[in-house]
């Protein structure tokens, strides 16, 4: 009995925790939330209230028609869609054999890769538009897409080839004796297993081709049609005059698509699937 | 076709010069012209990239006529600010993708721009009455000119941006006349203690943008050339007798002026933090006495503050009275046509209707824009606040001297310059923060690298430092640029 | 036969590589390399002048002040925020593991929010929160600190309120990693020891470390190089200041490369900067490695 109350009561303090905590963190999302409801005057005067007090939905209106919405949300979409596929493929097969195959090159592979993350690039545009350039690619979506697949993924690399190093040596072989080939083990076998791992490329590299700004505004320069969300937002944030009520109108309708990703896929994290499949 | 469409063009754009300043009637006329002749024809796209923030809902509007009165072209118009225009420019300029027009970014001379191939001459496609309805002194070689060909047209009549506004509700709050705002250095620093203290912790005497060096120093040198520094706008290079003015007396007078109101606790804690539109916005709140801008506040706070009772006022003179204006240059370069434009014609035609009285007096009577025409503002400028910004901008202003219009070959130099760290926006901004306490020092060290930089930059630029000197430069009265 | 088999595997291992390794090449092996060409460059990157100088920018940026005050302002970031980013995501991470946990999901979304809040808006309102008169003043007043503490805007304060900020940010981005983590612990073997009446604490360090230790391994390294290579929350709530007290490498570099008052802004410089604090950060890396190597050589012995 006694050990019944204490556990009620820890999980009492948990979630009181957790409560007290997550309100925290949420806070400011909250706020920009209800911000863009707000009047300018509002936005500044109210300090770190949260409710308006004289909500309006102009910031909406102005943001909507400021950054292009209707024109830009399918380009965001398309080029969003396609880089995660293609990131996820990538990396994930990267990350299973580096994660369970030794050949030829691997080190040295692995060796750059690691390296080069430690630079802090900030002028890859330059670079980047002239690769670009001279395929021919720039502006169109496809050249947008291919950039945003670039970015370093070496962090993905990591947790697909952590996460298949740890499964056991076993599952190939087995595989191997139902007359799987190389591929269709991966394919088939190793890469639905790797679901969390999966779950987290998909929400990581949604958020940042979501977001990306500089890249797709240089590469979409002869097209604006092409453009994406982010940039149209920034029409919004000038030198010496800031919409920060439509800024943050804009930012809570961009943010729904990411927001709603999360909640879908963070089910997923559901333990004990390597266990499962070990068993 | 082609020669077609532009034979068209061409006459459109007579049609709407000939009208030009006659307001009103010139957007009509030109769009009947336009549409008349283009029928059926191509449509030619401007790509346009300037980082105009505060006309940009003007601007929208415009465009959207220009396309209604000349359904051939297209217009494409991009808003960016800052380093996005600048790395996005170069990225396209470099690749052949330049915009049809484009600002010159910040930083940049005319002359790195032209020698780079960015801007073709666009004389030959502008009329000499739409060249003669800029006021005197808009169009200046080495500053939009070269060798006598126009190569961009300023965005608007430069005026003093660093005046003091201030609330005059605080001020009566704290028993501070706000029909007699502080004159001198003395009365600012003691009226900015008054309303501090006044205020405990609910408003502060002054409001700074002080992440923003740039604003930080174009107040700095504001504040020393009044005390009598010689010491230019910002970003322009000046000396006098061969030295930098930075370590003068009267520079360092200036920065003890931050010191003391830092010492004071006058100015806004958050102030070191902020960027130019946020203080402004925060000033508006009440929150502090004094905020040191430029007339673009005026426009936004009639918009979104409407209630806000804010007064204007020149920047205070030492006590001994003022020995030099408040520094500000000519027009500056803005936009021009790029070299890779294929319809000059077209971009010309869009710059003349910018440039028509129409669209600059309804820039100039939103606020916060004076024009470069002759006669609009005059007409256009209904605000009264905007009007005594304007009348005490004019007053209290004074022309200073621009190296790169007066001797057009120091632009070689600024080419070759390098940059000195900490610049005098962050000098002021370590005094602000209490991280720098011996100011004198600080100017001192600061004076003599740029100095050493500068003398580097000039002989590499194989120019004498001297270009930069202006013996008859009397810094009390406007320039005179006609000798 | 078996060698015919070993190369086929190479040969799929290396197919499985290629997509990976061209992206790499293309947009970061191709730019660190243009970025160390133009590291010895004297070029703004706006004109088309540019000298080649050799090592003279390494040269100087060894002699810069203001260059070693960012390096050491990032080492000190990393220190400020790297220990709480890891226990604390590692923390709600386990917790929000948690089976028996009602409305995980909810609080996982919850925490994960800062992730996605625009960095303009996060600057204004933690600007009203750490403000001298804001809500962190008045709670610490409560708690009888009687003079307000410009958390912001003083250099002594400046840069862990920042980390601070930065942890609380990335706290949810780490939590979505650990929670990857945690899943290939076997669930089985968890509920086996629970039978065996091993309380929670001991079912962690016991079973759930020792198997995401190498994933841990990772996860630490990204966090501690991302701090390194901080930039964007910096950028956004004190730009580098007060009087360079937050300037880290990545707004060193961004400010060399884009502003300056007079005259051209400094590209080639900038990118010798990046390209010197990456070759420390590897060396501090290989020399860490070494060291670790040496450790477990000597605990075998």
């Amino acid at each position: 009995m006694a050990a019944k109350v204490r556990r009620i009561s820890a999980k009492c303090v948990l979630y009181a925790f957790l409560i007290v905590a997550a309100v925290i963190w949420m806070y400011p999302f909250v706020w920009m939330l209800t911000a863009s409801f707000k009047t300018q005057d509002e936005f500044w005067g109210s300090g770190l209230n949260i409710f308006p007090q004289h909500p309006t939905l102009e910031n909406f209106v102005r943001s909507w028609n400021n950054a292009n919405f209707s024109q830009y949300f399918l380009n965001t979409i398309i080029v969003t869609v396609c880089a995660v596929v293609i990131v996820l493929m990538c990396t994930s097969a990267a990350g299973y054999v580096l994660g369970r195959y030794a050949f030829p090159g691997k080190k040295a592979l692995l060796g750059v890769f690691m390296a080069s993350i430690t630079i802090p690039l900030t002028f890859t545009i330059i670079p980047v538009y002239e690769l670009l350039n001279g395929m021919h690619l720039t502006n169109s979506l496809l050249g947008l897409i291919i950039a945003e697949c670039g970015g370093s993924h070496i962090l993905f690399l990591m947790l697909f080839s952590s996460f298949y190093s740890g499964l056991p040596k076993e599952m190939e072989e087995a595989a191997i004796v139902d007359g799987c080939g190389f591929f269709q083990t991966y394919a088939r076998i190793m890469f639905p297993l790797a679901k969390p791992v999966i779950v987290t490329v998909v929400i990581m590299q949604f958020i940042w081709t979501w977001n990306s700004f500089l890249m797709p505004l240089v590469l979409t320069l002869s097209k604006p049609e092409l453009r994406t969300l982010a940039v149209g937002l920034y029409a919004l944030q000038g030198e010496h005059v800031v919409d920060w009520t439509g800024i943050a109108a804009g930012a809570t309708i961009a943010v729904l698509p990411v927001i709603v990703i999360f909640i879908a896929l963070q089910k997923y994290f559901v333990d004990g699937i390597a266990g499962a499949v070990k068993s | 076709m082609k020669k077609f469409v532009s034979l068209g063009l061409a006459a459109a754009m007579a049609f709407s010069l000939a009208a030009c300043g006659t307001a009103s009637s010139s957007a009509s006329g030109s769009g009947q012209a336009s549409t008349g002749e283009s029928a059926g024809g191509e449509t030619i796209t401007l790509r346009i990239m300037d980082s105009s923030d505060s006309t940009q809902e003007r601007r929208k509007v415009f465009n959207q006529e220009f396309m209604e009165r000349h359904p051939e072209i297209k217009v494409e118009y991009t808003m960016l600010s800052g380093d996005q225009l600048t790395q996005t420019l170069t990225t396209a300029i470099k690749n052949g993708d330049a915009p049809d027009l484009f600002c010159l970014p910040g930083g940049v001379k005319l002359s790195t721009a032209v020698s780079e191939g960015w801007y073709q001459p666009m004389t030959d496609y502008l009329s000499q009455e739409f060249i003669d309805s800029f006021s005197p002194g808009s169009l200046n070689e080495g500053v939009t000119t070269l060798d006598g060909e126009i190569y961009v047209l300023p965005e608007a009549a430069n005026i003093v941006n660093s005046l003091v506004f201030y609330n005059r509700d605080i001020f009566e709050e704290c028993g501070l006349d706000p029909d007699a705002p502080p004159e001198t250095w003395s009365e600012f620093v003691a009226a900015c203690k008054t309303i501090t203290e006044h205020g405990n912790g609910k408003y502060y005497g002054i409001i700074e943008s002080g992440s923003a060096a740039q604003r930080l120093e174009i107040e700095l040198r504001s504040f020393a050339n009044i005390a009598g520094a010689k010491c230019n706008y910002y970003g322009v290079m000046s000396v006098v007798d061969g030295q930098n003015p930075f370590a003068s007396d009267a520079m360092k007078s200036a920065l003890d002026i931050y010191a003391q109101l830092a010492a004071d606790g006058s100015i806004h804690p958050d102030s070191i933090n902020l960027d130019a539109p946020s203080a402004r916005a925060m000033f508006a709140q009440g929150q502090a006495g004094f905020l040191i801008q430029g007339s673009w506040c005026i426009p936004t706070w009639r918009a979104e503050n409407p209630d806000f009772n804010f007064d204007v006022m020149a920047l205070p003179v030492p006590d001994d009275g003022a020995k030099g204006g408040n520094p500000y240059t000519g027009a500056q370069p803005w936009m021009g046509i790029s070299a890779t434009c294929e319809h000059p014609e077209a971009a010309a035609l869009y710059l003349t209707e910018l440039y028509g009285a129409d669209y600059q007096s309804k820039v100039v009577s939103d606020g916060g824009f004076v024009s470069c025409i002759e006669g609009v503002n005059e007409e256009a400028m209904s605000d009264p606040m905007m009007l005594k910004y304007y009348n005490l901008a004019m007053s209290s202003g004074k022309l200073s001297p621009d190296p790169l219009a007066l001797n057009p070959e120091t632009a070689e130099v600024y080419s070759q310059v390098k940059e000195v760290t900490p610049n005098l926006g962050q000098i002021v901004q370590g005094v602000m923060a209490g991280s720098i306490t011996d100011t004198a020092g600080a100017l001192d060290t600061f004076s003599a690298d740029t100095q050493a930089a500068w003398q580097a930059a000039c002989d590499a630029a194989g120019v004498d430092i001297s270009a930069f000197e202006f013996d008859d430069w009397d810094p009390m009265a406007d320039y005179d640029y006609s000798k | 036969m078996h060698a015919q088999r070993r190369r086929k595997q190479y040969l799929w291992c290396w197919i499985f590589v290629l997509p990976t390794t061209l992206f790499y090449a293309g947009f970061q092996a191709w730019p660190i390399l243009s970025s160390f060409y133009y590291s010895m460059l004297d070029w703004s990157g706006i004109s088309s002048s540019k000298t080649f100088v050799g090592l003279a920018n390494f040269a100087e940026l060894l002699q810069d002040p203001w260059f070693w005050n960012a390096f050491a302002n990032s080492f000190r970031y990393m220190v400020f925020s790297v220990p709480p980013l890891i226990v604390v995501s590692l923390l709600l991470a386990v917790l929000l593991n948690e089976q028996t946990l009602r409305g995980r999901g909810a609080f996982r979304t919850m925490f994960f929010l800062p992730v996605v809040t625009t960095a303009s808006i996060v600057g204004i309102i933690m600007q009203f929160i750490w403000s001298p008169t804001g809500a962190i003043n008045a709670l610490i007043q409560l708690f009888g600190v009687e003079r307000a503490v410009n958390f912001l805007g003083q250099a002594g304060t400046a840069l862990p309120t920042v980390a601070f900020i930065g942890v609380w940010k990335d706290v949810g981005i780490y939590m979505i990693y650990w929670l990857a983590a945690l899943q290939s612990v076997p669930r089985d073997v968890v509920e086996a020891a629970e039978i065996d009446g091993a309380n929670k604490w001991k079912v962690f360090w016991k079973i759930t470390v020792p198997i995401i230790l190498p994933i841990a391994g990772v996860i630490t390294l990204l966090a501690v190089i991302n701090s390194l290579k901080v930039f964007d929350i910096v950028q956004t709530m004190t730009g580098g200041g007060p009087y360079f007290a937050t300037d880290v490498m990545g707004t060193f570099v961004y400010r060399t490369a884009y502003e300056s008052s007079v005259g051209m802004p400094r590209l080639g410089y900038a990118s010798a900067a990046a390209m010197l604090f990456g070759f420390t950060v590897i060396l501090i890396g290989v020399a860490g490695n070494a060291l670790k190597g040496r450790i477990a050589r000597h605990r075998v012995d």
